[in-house]
């Protein structure tokens, strides 16, 4: 076996060479391995205490619920999806058309499509799971009507981007049963939940294949899904072949690579970054005015305080990148100029950002003239990754004359709401936090717009300014939120995800969609199982 | 006077306002239109661009541009677009190669998961202006699965009417070279092409013309007594992770190995083992499909045979390694079925081993992939 790493950084042609390298290195381009074989059971181990498979329930940006959307994209369908040439491929729809404004949008349902309990899907189910999810989502106030067999979505304004976002995100296809239980066309449905037995964490969700899925029955027979499994765990089952796909944190990256096991890593889907509140600049007395003149000081101060690229190649042993911007790369292709625009006060500058913070906190870092309160740094992300990050920042910030206490994330979920992405409490209240961002659209415009929203960053924006048209004023939005540091990116991560060897054609996409129906077990696990008819 | 004209009669009035309506609601439509230019050609995309770029307030007369492509757009396109930018450009500013006047212009190519994005960017007296223009990616869709205008040419290097079970091209190290590198060492050393008969390994070397034998290793002089004995036909070489070159037959595995001095010949090992029939063709279909790399590109490419059977004339079908079967970009026929293709060490070209069906003979191809439309 071999470890793999992709690194997306460097941009696509880095994405073909590692594509084939995979391919190769999983015997993806053996005569022989191109024929997968049916049956098994794939064994997924994940940390996440539980799955929430209802989209409507799940909190945009937070990280948490990430491994539920993987879970929830083989029980749902959408109605399109992305591949990795660009193309929008047909899923539950098979054609789609738009008015000249793209207000109108009209989508041709496929036919004979069944849910997982034989029931056919009809365009008041679709009807119903987009209104529900487009009621609060990012492209307004959405009126969704069922027309024969085509489904309308008629928006106030343009949308230009729908197709992205409907690729994405939580846009699944579901019908909502009287008792609220969801039901799904994907190629999975979950059979069995086995609650955690006392004094464990870990609990199981069996997922059983639908043979009637419209896509064709996926490969192996069930997916073991154990949830709330601690991530040195996963490894160690990884090791042994009790688990086919762990998730792998990326301090441990490193020690995977040591044992030789396989490594996929995705594109930088995960965002540490630093919200400065408004009461953060309490040192000082005065106005409102001053007020936020002094928070705009301190953001600057430090943003030229924290030494990214040590967080990055040091603390995460060269796992993450150094975040300049608010999107990455990958997902709004002009990221790369923040990184490169020293203008843009993302630089390690110590000195500049004592200068910035002297006036604020006098007596903090020279002779004390008076002890300063300490700034709270609430850790809104969890686990110990967050806290390296948060103890890291704090370190950076004492170094230019500004005092910061970590406060622990046990404390920070007493005191709100404990989710970063939540958006419950605010940072009118909060101090510094340390947020965590899932990227979960592929529409930049819309990732920005529901980051802004969730973390209530940019409250002085105008409508006209809100409804961007293309990735220049996209580009600009996102530059004067940066300029205003009420949201201090640190770092971008991607999701690394263990590979057990007997795992074939494990072909994600970049933005870390699994494609679990598509994975096919090798090796004796899929001798005499049950349903694996050769189709 | 036209006017007068249409409204002459009732008739032609009623069609001069349907004609007006159409112009008013297809002006509403290009507006519309305007700001998302999805469908735009991407020459007249980059035009566009360029012109905006001209009229960014405070830049020089002289600009020099510095285009770069970080992006999977294949660099001939890239070099087209480059093309129409600086072209359009130079209509509204001097642009030249290097000089100290000029405003440095920084254009690149960049991606998102649906579009290929053209960030122009310029320091002027006022900071940095930033101009970007977007264009779909499934518009060079056509252009990447084409493969930039890849073909396939096979030369023919050997042909015989006793049965070749297997053929590939190894490298023989030289002294001191890396006997576990195959690509490292093949850089350093000749190149010897094998040809695996039921009943001996026979060398062969690439004179130019035609293979000249340079040794031959028979099986019985090794284990006596031995006797290839398959209806599937079974056997295959490839090379392993020792460097040694490992033949596998029904009954028989081998190790050969390259000279170790000068003036040395590949010598054999064979050990006689129970082998079943089934279990060396479970080998044989485990070889890999080779991969091949091209000067035209950075991408990978798969050779992909399409026969179901040994009954039918075969072709051989370019598909890029991330592309699907169906996305060929070129493809070479042959006289029967091929029965087996081996990559080379050094990705440049495969080897193709083919039953004849007309002449029932076995030949050996070199099969390259040449650049050009």
């Amino acid at each position: 076996m071999r470890f793999i790493v992709l690194r997306w950084f460097a941009g696509g042609r880095l994405f073909s060479a590692a594509v084939a390298t995979v391919l190769a290195c999983t015997g993806g381009f053996a005569a022989a391995a191109t024929t997968p074989r049916y049956g098994g059971t794939l064994l997924v181990e994940l940390h996440a205490p539980s799955l929430v498979l209802d989209p409507v329930k799940w909190k945009i940006g937070a990280p948490e619920y990430a491994a539920s959307a993987q879970i929830a994209s083989v029980v749902f369908d959408r109605l399109l999806t992305l591949d990795r040439f660009g193309r929008f491929q047909p899923a539950l729809a098979t054609e789609w058309s738009h008015d000249a404004g793209w207000r109108r949008w009209q989508f041709s349902l496929r036919s004979g499509v069944l849910f997982s309990d034989g029931s056919p899907l009809s365009t008041a189910d679709v009807a119903g799971a987009l209104q529900e999810l487009l009621a609060e989502g990012s492209p307004g106030k959405a009126v969704v009507t069922a027309a024969g067999t085509h489904v309308v979505v008629q928006f106030p304004s343009a949308v230009p981007d729908l197709l992205e976002q409907l690729a994405s995100q939580r846009y699944f296809i579901y019908r909502r049963a009287a008792d609220g239980a969801l039901l799904g066309t994907g190629p999975f449905f979950v059979k069995e939940f086995t609650p955690a037995p006392s004094g464990t964490t870990i609990a199981r969700y069996r997922l059983a294949a639908s043979e009637h899925c419209w896509a064709g029955r996926p490969f192996v027979d069930a997916l073991d899904v154990n949830v709330g499994v601690p991530v040195l765990r996963q490894l160690f089952d990884l090791q042994l072949g009790k688990a086919d796909v762990v998730e792998v944190s990326p301090d441990l990256v490193r020690r995977a690579a040591q044992e030789n096991l396989r490594v996929w890593a995705s594109a930088p889907v995960s965002l540490y970054a630093l919200q400065v509140g408004a009461d953060t600049a309490s040192p000082g007395k005065g106005g409102a005015a001053q007020l936020a003149s002094a928070k705009v000081g301190l953001g600057e101060a430090l943003s030229l305080a924290l030494d990214r690229a040590t967080m990055a190649n040091v603390l995460l042993q060269r796992q993450a990148e150094p975040a300049a911007s608010f999107l990455p790369q990958w997902l709004s292709g002009y990221a790369f100029i923040f990184s490169s625009a020293s203008t843009m006060g993302m630089g390690n500058n110590v000195a500049r950002a004592k200068e910035i913070s002297g006036p604020l906190f006098a007596g903090a870092s020279g002779p004390a003239v008076a002890s300063p309160t300490p700034l709270r740094l609430r850790i809104d992300a969890g686990g110990d990754l967050a806290k390296l990050i948060a103890e890291r920042v704090a370190i950076n910030a004492r170094q230019a004359g500004i005092p910061v206490q970590v406060q622990p994330h046990s404390l920070t979920r007493d005191a709100s709401s404990g989710n970063a992405a939540s958006g419950e409490k605010t940072a009118e209240t909060a101090g510094l936090r340390l947020v965590s961002w899932r990227y979960s659209s592929l529409s930049a415009r819309a990732e920005l717009d529901a980051m802004v929203a969730t973390l209530q960053i940019d409250k002085a924006a105008d409508e006209k300014e809100k409804s961007v048209e293309d990735a220049e004023q996209l580009y600009a939005r996102e530059r004067r939120l940066i300029s205003e540091r009420e949201l201090i990116p640190l770092v971008v991560m991607p999701e690394y995800i263990g590979l057990g060897a007997e795992v074939r054609d494990w072909m994600p996409e970049r933005w870390a969609e699994w494609h679990l129906a598509d994975v096919w077990l090798d090796g004796k696990r899929t001798a005499g199982s049950s349903a694996g008819a050769q189709r | 006077m036209r006017i007068l004209l249409l409204f002459s009669s009732p008739r032609a009035f009623i069609f001069s306002l349907r004609f007006l309506y159409l112009i008013f609601f297809a002006g509403v439509f290009l507006a519309a239109d305007v700001p998302f230019s999805r469908a735009q050609n991407p020459e007249d995309t980059v035009r566009g661009l360029a012109r905006r770029v001209a009229e960014i307030r405070d830049l020089p007369e002289k600009v020099a541009v510095e285009w770069t492509n970080v992006s999977s757009l294949p660099e001939p396109e890239s070099i087209i677009l480059r093309e129409a930018f600086l072209k359009e450009l130079s209509n509204h500013r001097q642009v030249v190669v290097t000089e100290t006047s000029a405003a440095l212009l920084h254009v690149a190519v960049r991606e998102t998961p649906t579009n290929f994005l053209v960030v122009a960017r310029v320091a002027t007296s006022a900071g940095e202006e930033v101009r970007m223009a977007g264009m779909a990616r499934t518009a060079f869709l056509p252009v990447m699965t084409r493969g930039n205008g890849l073909r396939l040419a096979k030369q023919l290097l050997w042909q015989q009417a006793e049965t070749i079970l297997d053929t590939g091209e190894f490298a023989e190290f030289p002294v001191g070279g890396l006997p576990g590198d195959a690509v490292n060492g093949a850089a350093n050393s000749v190149m010897d092409i094998f040809i695996l008969k039921p009943d001996a390994v026979a060398i062969y070397r690439d004179g130019g013309e035609r293979l000249s034998e340079i040794q031959e290793l028979p099986f019985v002089g090794v284990v006596g007594g031995y006797k290839y004995a398959s209806r599937g036909l079974r056997g295959e070489m490839h090379r392993a992770k020792d460097g040694s070159v490992a033949v596998t037959l029904p009954g028989l595995n081998c190790a050969m190995r390259g000279p170790g001095a000068a003036g040395e010949r590949w010598s054999m090992q064979c050990v006689a083992v129970t082998t079943t029939v089934e279990a060396t063709a479970a080998t044989a279909e485990n070889a890999q499909v080779p991969t091949l790399s091209s000067s035209c590109d950075a991408s990978s490419w798969r050779l992909i045979g399409e026969a179901t059977d040994w009954t039918q004339a075969d072709r051989l079908l370019l598909v890029n390694a991330e592309m699907k079967r169906e996305e060929a970009v070129a493809t070479v026929d042959f006289a029967g079925p091929v029965r087996r293709v081996a990559g080379t060490a050094d990705g440049r070209s495969a080897l193709a081993l083919v039953f004849n069906l007309a002449s029932g003979s076995y030949e050996i191809y070199r099969i390259t992939m040449v650049c050009g439309r």
